[in-house]
C-alpha cells in the first residue's frame, strides 16, 4: 500500500507546477553555479602552482623564512565551504608569529552577493522548495475531500503519511539528481579533473548527505501539514520553521558559541607575543654585549666571537620559538574549541548539519584548515630548530639547500568521515523524529 | 473607498496578521541587533587596541626593526601594532554591513621594500563559523523576512475576497472596481508598514540605549532615509503579491505561485547575477597580483643589474630590490598593474550591480549599504584615501633617504637611534593630520543612489499598475 501511494504522490507532483520550477532551479542554477565555481577552481590550481614555482625560485635561501601552502581541494567547485577565507599558506618566520596567509580568487561582491554554490542552493532554495512541495500534503486532501475517501478504504493512517513522505521525496530528488550529473559533467569537462576513489567516496556521501537533508524538510511540511486544518495555516506554519532552522538558528548557534567559549583578540595575542619576544632580545643583548665586554678585555679572535655569539644565540632562538609557537598554538585551539561549540550547536539546525556534514567531506570546511596549521606549524619548528641545531654550522645557503621542502599530507578520507559523521548522524535523526511526530499527530487528525 | 481602506486595516487587526507580522519583525531585527552588537564591540575593541600606539615609535620599530629606550619612545613592551591606519567602525553598520570587511585596510610600514604598502588587516577574528553562518544586519532580514511578509500581506487580497464571496458583495453594493482596488491595496500596504514602524522605532531604541553605538555625526538623516526605502521596498513586494492574486483563482494556488516568485526574486536572481558576472568579467586573486608585482619588479631589478654591472648594493628586500635609482620607476609600474587590477574588478562589480538590478533586492542592497556608508562607493573612496596617503608617504620617505646627512647617521647607528636622525625625519612623523578618511555626504549619497530609488518606485508603480489593470478584468464569481 505504501508503494501505491508513494506512487500515486509521485505522479500528481510530477503534473503540477512546483515540479517544473524544481526541475527549472536543479537544470539552470545548478549547473550554471558549477561552470562559474569550476572555472574558480582552474584558476586557484594555477595560483597554487605559480606560488609554489616562486617558492622554489625565491633569492637569498630561507634563513628567515619559509612560506608554505596548502593545495586547492578539487570539490570547492561544488561545496565552496571556508576554502576561499580559510587560512591557504603560512609564512613560517624564524621571528614571533607566523603570518597566516589567504589569497583565494573571491568575488569583490562576495560580502552583498554571495557567490552561489551547492551548499546555499540545496541549503535555502531547494530546502524552501521541499517544504513548498509537502505543506498541503494532508491538509491540502482535507481541504479537497480526498482524505476521508481514503481513509474510508481501511489504509492505514501511519502507511499514508509514510506513503506520502516517499512519494514527494523522490519526486524532488529525481530533478535534483538530475542536476548533480548534469553539474559533475560540466565539471569534469572543464577542469579534465579525474576523481580518486577518495574522492568519489566523499561526493556520493555528499549526495546522500544532501539527499537525507532533503527529505527532512519534506518531512518538516507533512509533520506541519498534520498539524493544522487548512493549507494556508500549513505554509505559514512551515514556512516560519523553515526559516527559524534554516536561517535563525545556525546563526543563534554561532553566536551562542561566542558568548560561551570567548577568545581573546588576535591583536592581544601579537601584543603578548610581542612583549616576550622583546625580553627575548633584551636578554640576548645583554649577554652578547657581556661577551663582547668580555672579548675586548681577553682579546679573542674575530672568529672566537663569532661562535661565542652562536653558542649564546642558538640554544636561546630555539627555546624562544617554541615558547612563541606555544603561545600561538594555544591560541588557536581556543578558536578551534569555540568553533566546535558553535559547530555542536548549529547541528540543532538541518541547514547546520547539511553544511558542516558537506563542507568536510569535500575537503573545504574549517577542519582542513587545522589539518594545514597544524602540519605547517611542525615543519616551521623543525626547520629553524635544525637551521640553528649546530653552533658549529652557520644557517649558510648551503645548509638551506639541504633543507626538505614542506609535503603537504592531505587530510585522509577516514578524518573527513570523522568530522561529517556526526551531522549525518544528526539530520538522521531529525527524519525519525519528524516521522514519528508526524505519524503521531496524523493518527489524531481530523480528517472530515 | 475610505471604508473598504479601514475595513482592511480593521481586518488585519482583528485577524491578528499585523501583531503577527509586527511580533516575527521585532524577534528578529532584536536578534540581528545582539548578533552585530556582539560583532561591533569586538570590532571596536581591535580599533582601539589599534590606536593605543601613537605612529612614530611603530614607524621606527617597522623600519630599523630596532628596540627603543629612552624619552623620546614609549617603552619596548608597549611596541606591539603594526603600523597601520584602520577605518574607525561605523556605527551604520548594524543597518549594512555591506563592504565594510574591505575596508579593514590599512597602510603597513615594511623593512624592506615595498616600504609601504596596502594589506589587508587581519581579520578580528579567525572562527570560520561566522563566514558560514554570518551575523545577520537588518538588510538581511528586510530581504528575507520583511519582502516575505509584505507578499504574505497581500497574496490573498484579491482572490480570498473572491473565495469568501464578499467580492460580489462589494461590487453589488455600488462599489466601483477602482475604490475596491485602491481601498484593499492601500488598507493591506498601511497594515503592514505599521508592524514594519513599530519594530523599526523599538530596534532604534534598543540600538541607542543597549548598545555602545553613538549615533550622533549626521546618522539620523541616513536612518531615516533607510527607513523610507525599507517601506519602498515593502510597498514593491506587497504589490508583488498583489500581482500574483490578482491573476490567481484561489488563495492556496495564490500562495503557492508567491512563494516561488518570493525564492526566485530573493535566493536565486541576485545569485544568478552574481555568478554569471563572474564569468564573463573574472578578476584575478590577490595572490596573483602580488605575484605579478613580484615579477615585474624582480624582472626590471635584474635588468637594471645587466645593463650597469656592479651597481648591486647589499641590500635585498620582498622583491630583490638593491637599486634605489630605480626605485621611482618599480613604484610606478606596479601602482599601474594595481591599477589595472582594479579596473577588472570594478567591472564585474559594475555588472554584478547592473544585473542584480534585475530583482529588486539589487537595488534594496545598494540603497542600505550606500546609506549605511558600506557601500560600493564608499570602497572606492576608502582605497582612493590609502592610494594618496601611500604616494604621500612615499614622497616623504624618499626625501629623507635622499638626505646624504641622513645616510650617514644611518650608516653609523648603532643600537640607540641617534637624536640627529629622528630630528631630520621629524617632519615625516607627524602622520595623524595625513591619515584621515572622508566619509561621503548625504547629498553625495543620494547622488550616487537616486537611480536604485527610482527603480524601486518603478518596480512598486508598475506593479500595482498591472494588478489594477488585471483586477479591472477579473471575474468576481
Amino acid at each position: 500500500m505504501i508503494t501505491r501511494i508513494a506512487f500515486k504522490e509521485l505522479l500528481t507532483s510530477l503534473l503540477t507546477l512546483r515540479f517544473i520550477i524544481i526541475v527549472l532551479v536543479c537544470c539552470l542554477l545548478v549547473p550554471v553555479s558549477v561552470t562559474v565555481l569550476s572555472n574558480d577552481y582552474l584558476a586557484e590550481k594555477g595560483d597554487y602552482e605559480s606560488r609554489m614555482e616562486i617558492e622554489a625560485s625565491r633569492e637569498g635561501g630561507h634563513a628567515q623564512r619559509v612560506d608554505v601552502f596548502r593545495p586547492v581541494p578539487q570539490l570547492m567547485a561544488l561545496f565552496r565551504g571556508v576554502s576561499v577565507n580559510s587560512v591557504n599558506g603560512i609564512q613560517l618566520n624564524d621571528d614571533p608569529w607566523n603570518e597566516h596567509l589567504n589569497s583565494a580568487i573571491q568575488s569583490p561582491t562576495e560580502a552583498v552577493y554571495p557567490t552561489v554554490d551547492l551548499t546555499f542552493i540545496i541549503g535555502f532554495v531547494l530546502s524552501a522548495l521541499a517544504v513548498i512541495l509537502s505543506f498541503d500534503a494532508l491538509s491540502g486532501e482535507k481541504a479537497a475531500a480526498t482524505l476521508r475517501l481514503l481513509m474510508a478504504n481501511g489504509v492505514p493512517r501511519s502507511t499514508v503519511v509514510i506513503g506520502k513522505w516517499i512519494g514527494l521525496t523522490i519526486t524532488l530528488l529525481i530533478p535534483f539528481l538530475l542536476g548533480m550529473v548534469i553539474s559533475l559533467m560540466i565539471f569534469i569537462l572543464i577542469t579534465g579533473a579525474g576523481f580518486n576513489s577518495g574522492t568519489w567516496l566523499a561526493l556520493g556521501l555528499c549526495l546522500l548527505t544532501a539527499m537525507i537533508f532533503l527529505s527532512a524538510n519534506v518531512l518538516l511540511g507533512i509533520a506541519v501539514s498534520a498539524f493544522t486544518s487548512t493549507p494556508t495555516q500549513s505554509i505559514f506554519l512551515a514556512l516560519g520553521i523553515w526559516g527559524l532552522l534554516t536561517i535563525l538558528l545556525p546563526q543563534i548557534a554561532v553566536a551562542a558559541a561566542d558568548s560561551f567559549a570567548p577568545v581573546p583578540s588576535i591583536k592581544e595575542v601579537e601584543k603578548n607575543i610581542r612583549i616576550v619576544t622583546n625580553e627575548y632580545h633584551q636578554e640576548t643583548r645583554d649577554t652578547n654585549l657581556a661577551m663582547v665586554e668580555r672579548a675586548l678585555v681577553e682579546e679573542w679572535e674575530f672568529s672566537q666571537v663569532r661562535q661565542a655569539r652562536r653558542n649564546n644565540e642558538y640554544p636561546r632562538e630555539t627555546s624562544h620559538r617554541h615558547k612563541v609557537v606555544e603561545m600561538e598554538r594555544q591560541y588557536w585551539r581556543k578558536v578551534h574549541q569555540q568553533e566546535q561549540l558553535g559547530r555542536s550547536l548549529a547541528m540543532v539546525s538541518p541547514f547546520g548539519s547539511l553544511n558542516q556534514a558537506l563542507i568536510a567531506l569535500a575537503g573545504t570546511g574549517p577542519e582542513g584548515q587545522w589539518h594545514f596549521i597544524e602540519q605547517a606549524y611542525d615543519y616551521g619548528v623543525w626547520y629553524f630548530d635544525e637551521l640553528v641545531s649546530d653552533p658549529n654550522r652557520p644557517p649558510t645557503e648551503d645548509v638551506i639547500a639541504t633543507m626538505a621542502p614542506f609535503e603537504y599530507q592531505p587530510q585522509p578520507f577516514s578524518a573527513k568521515l570523522e568530522a561529517a559523521v556526526w551531522p549525518l548522524a544528526a539530520l538522521c535523526l531529525m527524519n525519525l523524529l519528524l516521522v514519528i511526530i508526524a505519524v503521531f499527530t496524523f493518527n489524531r487528525y481530523d480528517v472530515r | 473607498m475610505k471604508e473598504i481602506f479601514l475595513s482592511e486595516i480593521r481586518g488585519s487587526l482583528s485577524s491578528n496578521k499585523l501583531l503577527v507580522a509586527f511580533f516575527l519583525m521585532l524577534i528578529a531585527f532584536l536578534i540581528s541587533l545582539g548578533m552585530m552588537n556582539q560583532e561591533f564591540e569586538k570590532r571596536l575593541h581591535n580599533y582601539r587596541m589599534s590606536l593605543s600606539l601613537p605612529a612614530k615609535e611603530l614607524f621606527w620599530n617597522k623600519i630599523f626593526f630596532w628596540e627603543f629606550e629612552g624619552d623620546d619612545f614609549t617603552s619596548s613592551d608597549d611596541a606591539t601594532m603594526p603600523l597601520a591606519k584602520i577605518k574607525d567602525p561605523d556605527p551604520l553598520i548594524f543597518f549594512a554591513r555591506g563592504f565594510d570587511t574591505e575596508m579593514r585596510q590599512g597602510i603597513d610600514f615594511m623593512s624592506s621594500f615595498p616600504i609601504f604598502d596596502i594589506n589587508k588587516q587581519p581579520e578580528q577574528e579567525k572562527n570560520l563559523l561566522h563566514l558560514i553562518f554570518p551575523a545577520p544586519d537588518l538588510l538581511f532580514m528586510a530581504k528575507v523576512l520583511v519582502s516575505l511578509l509584505a507578499m504574505l500581506f497581500a497574496f490573498d487580497i484579491i482572490c480570498g475576497e473572491r473565495e469568501k464571496g464578499t467580492l460580489k458583495l462589494m461590487m453589488v453594493a455600488g462599489a466601483s472596481r477602482g475604490s475596491i482596488f485602491t481601498g484593499k491595496y492601500l488598507g493591506g500596504l498601511v497594515s503592514i508598514w505599521i508592524a514594519f514602524t513599530g519594530a523599526f522605532i523599538i530596534y532604534l531604541l534598543a540600538l541607542s540605549f543597549l548598545t555602545p553605538v553613538n549615533l550622533n555625526g549626521g546618522a539620523a538623516p541616513r536612518i531615516a532615509l533607510i527607513y523610507l526605502v525599507a517601506l519602498l521596498h515593502i510597498a514593491v513586494f506587497f504589490s508583488f503579491g498583489a500581482v500574483i492574486s490578482a491573476f490567481s483563482r484561489s488563495s492556496p494556488s495564490s500562495l503557492v505561485m508567491t512563494l516561488f516568485i518570493w525564492i526566485i526574486v530573493v535566493f536565486v536572481m541576485p545569485g544568478l547575477a552574481s555568478l554569471v558576472a563572474q564569468q564573463f568579467a573574472p578578476v584575478e586573486s590577490e595572490d596573483t597580483l602580488a605575484q605579478m608585482k613580484f615579477r615585474k619588479a624582480r624582472d626590471m631589478e635584474r635588468e637594471y643589474s645587466e645593463a650597469n654591472p656592479g651597481s648591486d648594493t647589499s641590500r635585498t628586500g620582498a622583491y630583490g630590490v638593491r637599486h634605489d635609482e630605480i626605485r621611482p620607476q618599480i613604484v610606478a609600474e606596479l601602482q599601474k598593474i594595481e591599477d589595472e587590477h582594479q579596473r577588472r574588478k570594478d567591472l564585474q562589480i559594475a555588472l554584478t550591480s547592473n544585473l542584480a538590478r534585475i530583482s529588486p533586492i539589487g537595488s534594496l542592497s545598494h540603497l542600505f549599504t550606500s546609506l549605511s556608508r558600506t557601500g560600493i562607493g564608499d570602497v572606492h573612496r576608502f582605497r582612493e584615501d590609502l592610494i594618496n596617503l601611500r604616494t604621500s608617504l612615499e614622497t616623504q620617505f624618499s626625501e629623507v633617504i635622499r638626505n646624504p646627512e641622513f645616510m650617514v647617521l644611518w650608516g653609523r647607528a648603532g643600537w640607540d637611534i641617534p637624536k640627529e636622525i629622528k630630528e631630520i625625519a621629524e617632519p615625516f612623523f607627524d602622520m595623524n593630520r595625513t591619515m584621515k578618511f572622508s566619509k561621503p555626504t548625504l547629498e553625495e549619497t543620494l547622488g550616487a543612489t537616486w537611480y536604485d530609488l527610482g527603480q524601486l518606485a518603478f518596480f512598486a508603480i508598475v506593479a500595482a499598475a498591472l494588478a489594477f489593470t488585471r483586477f479591472i478584468f477579473y471575474d468576481a464569481r
